[in-house]
């Protein structure tokens, strides 16, 4: 089955967390919810695409850009014995998170299916029960297909 | 512990585990799983949140506040324990997290999971 472009840039982010040592599960979000929160766990969450008319271009047919964002969550479960500080523990699996997406030089374009990445902010987040911690890397990636097709990169 | 906890935990909870009770796996994070009964709570699940965040569907479980019949409020570690429960009667098993220690009175501990 073809695969559209902004789905092989999700896939490209999959693959890519899935190689980091760090990482003991890398899960995306499905449907009915299948995985649970545990130590080092990475869940990519895609955001809703919009489009970019200062990167499209005219044509028959038109090249139209879009910039979708990404939610990147660094999970850290801490045991409760354990004296560390939660923020030195997030701190330090999202750095190792991040250094993996950027390793390469043209991380940026997700093996060619995108035209940019920028990273943003972090964000912390304790749950309501005070086990689970996150921190919330957001990234934004800027991709061009076809406008009457969603599998052509332009 | 009151009366009413005394006599729940001796007369009331063993007859309710005994109506309601199946087995799930209490999975330390330090020490051996063993199986145990308990009364499993499934809530519909609400996959997306509000603020478009990711919602798992919680469980909650009760079990003897034991660490030889169920488990003991004493030794939970809510940094890495996990219960194997199915998210469906009959389903297979998954391991879960155990979120919060919601109540340990009555000789009953109450376990949310995630």
């Amino acid at each position: 089955m073809t695969t559209a472009v902004s789905d092989l840039v999700t896939q490209a982010i999959y693959d890519r967390l899935s190689g980091a040592v760090e990482a003991v599960e890398v899960v995306m979000p499905e449907q009915l919810p299948s995985f649970s929160p545990q130590n080092n766990q990475v869940v990519i969450v895609p955001g809703n695409s919009e489009p970019v008319p200062e990167l499209s271009c005219p044509g028959n047919p038109p090249a139209i850009a879009y910039q979708r964002p990404y939610v990147i969550i660094c999970v850290v479960v801490q045991d409760e014995e354990a004296l560390t500080s939660i923020d030195s523990l997030l701190a330090e699996f999202s750095a190792a998170v991040i250094a993996t997406m950027t390793e390469a030089t043209d991380w940026h374009n997700w093996g060619g299916n995108a035209m940019n990445s920028t990273l943003g902010g972090t964000e912390r987040v304790i749950s309501d029960t005070g086990s689970t911690a996150e921190h919330r890397v957001s990234m934004v990636v800027t991709y061009r297909v076809s406008e009457t097709n969603p599998y052509q990169r332009r | 512990m009151t009366v009413f906890d005394d006599l729940f935990k001796t007369s009331g909870f063993p007859m309710l585990i005994e109506q309601f009770g199946e087995s799930i796996v209490y999975v330390p994070l330090r020490g051996e799983k063993r199986p145990i009964k308990a009364i499993v709570d499934r809530n519909p699940p609400a996959p997306i949140g509000l603020d478009g965040s990711v919602v798992l569907p919680e469980i909650t479980v009760s079990v003897f506040n034991s660490r030889y019949t169920g488990i003991s409020s004493l030794e939970i570690n809510t940094g890495g324990d996990r219960i194997e429960v199915s998210r469906r009667q009959g389903k297979q098993a998954v391991s879960l997290k155990i979120e919060v220690l919601a109540d340990d009175s009555g000789g009953v501990c109450v376990i949310g999971l995630l």
